[in-house]
């Protein structure tokens, strides 16, 4: 009788509960748009550790191809070769996120290598829209990004002679989620290096697992 | 034996093939992995496109958890108003945008929105298309200025300094048309205001 009585006043206590405090703590409402700069907090620290690169990395290209990159000549000098294609798999990554700092080791097909060294900066971006593109009825699916613009301490084999200071980068992981940040919402990574002897981007896709 | 047509026909054929693979890429096409963040002034090109936007004539006011706990500077009757019940009508002339809200029990509102000296432009590759297809961008141009006034259901809130961000939102390849944009949103933020609206485009 006394559990009943207990169940029952729990029930009236929940119904009695707004619509608005009973909405899902992460869920997101349409219309959402989110920009903010903040210092990297020790939860998106953890969140960038937990984060697993994806094993290939494109070079991206437009229609000008090498015309527009400066930095890469060892790859240019590659790429004129007939078997070169600039495809989604056509360079091998493997990079980490440790003490702060990236490293983005990329190893052409034939072996020449090179390590890109890119300390996190003091600032980020946190960026979350709906961009109106989820099914009616389903729960909004923002398209975010999490952006750090910094300077490059490093760039060692097929980046070498390109790095010279003061070189920038700017990276930026692309994912979908709801209105928290899990590692696994972001899918794909796209890093931008520019400087007096350096312009090239490469990017390619995340393999976080989810728990 | 062939006509001189036939020849003219053949000879451009071949001269279309001799050409190198990049040259016949589509010049507004987007390639894989685009992103591009630019702020620049509205050219004519942009302010002929802001001038063709139409917008829908429903309008939602952005609520999250609270409700309309934290907003400020909007004043009308929140039973006789759901928050996705406003009626819209715009114009954007003379390099400004008039945002006249209705609600459902008649009262009205108009923001006034002069066009900032910088816009910017976000165009970005989402990852979200089939391998082989072109990507369809995400895009956004995006305006941050000064609201000159408000009448009506935002008449107390507009106390300057108060400032607006208007945001395009909508899809479509490297070059720019009215007709990307599918979405818009605008907030309104000062000492005495803080909301939020948003709808659809009529493009």
């Amino acid at each position: 009788m006394k559990r009943s009585l207990i169940a029952l006043f729990s029930l009236l206590l929940l119904l009695s509960l707004s619509n608005n405090a009973l909405a899902c703590a992460c869920c997101a409402e349409p219309g959402t748009y989110f920009l903010r700069t903040a210092k990297p907090e020790a939860f998106h620290l953890e969140l960038l550790g937990e984060m697993k690169f994806g094993p290939s990395v494109a070079l991206y290209m437009t229609e000008a191809g090498f015309d527009m990159i400066k930095g890469l000549d060892q790859i240019s000098k590659e790429s004129e070769n007939e078997s070169w294609v600039a495809g989604s798999d056509a360079f091998g990554l493997v990079a980490s996120f440790t003490s702060r700092t990236w490293k983005f080791n990329i190893k052409t097909k034939t072996g020449k290598s090179g390590t890109l060294t890119l300390p996190i900066p003091s600032q980020m971006v946190n960026y979350k829209v709906d961009a109106h593109d989820t099914e009616p009825n389903r729960e909004i699916e923002l398209y975010k990004e999490l952006r750090f613009k910094g300077a490059v301490s490093g760039g060692t084999g097929i980046f070498q002679s390109g790095i010279v200071k003061p070189t920038t980068y700017f990276l930026v992981f692309q994912g979908r989620g709801n209105g928290c940040d899990n590692s696994f919402d972001y899918t794909h990574w796209r890093l931008e290096i520019e400087g007096h002897k350096a312009k090239y981007v490469f990017f390619g896709e995340m393999n976080t697992p989810e728990p | 034996m062939f006509s001189k047509r036939s020849l003219i026909v053949a000879f451009s054929l071949l001269v279309l093939l001799s050409l190198p693979y990049n040259l016949l890429a589509c010049a507004c096409c987007a390639e894989p992995g685009t992103y591009s963040i630019s702020t620049s002034k509205s050219d004519p090109t942009t302010l002929e496109m802001l001038g063709d936007m139409k917008f829908n004539k429903n309008a939602t006011l952005y609520t999250d958890a609270a409700g309309f706990d934290d907003m400020k500077g909007i004043t009308f009757n929140q039973e006789l108003t759901d928050a996705d019940q406003f009626d819209l009508v715009t114009a954007f002339v003379a390099k400004t945008w008039k945002f006249t809200f209705k609600t459902q029990d008649g009262k009205t509102g108009v923001l006034t929105l002069p066009i900032p000296a910088q816009m910017l432009s976000f165009k970005v590759d989402l990852h979200d298309k089939e391998p082989n297809i072109d990507p369809s961008l995400y895009k956004e141009f995006r305006f941050k200025g000064t609201a000159a006034n408000g009448t009506g259901i935002f008449k107390g809130g507009i106390i300057k300094p108060t400032s607006y961000f208007l945001v395009f939102q909508g899809r479509g390849n490297n070059c720019d048309n009215a007709s990307d944009f599918t979405h818009w949103r605008l907030e309104v933020t000062g000492r005495k205001s803080d909301y939020a609206f948003f709808g659809k485009m009529d493009n």
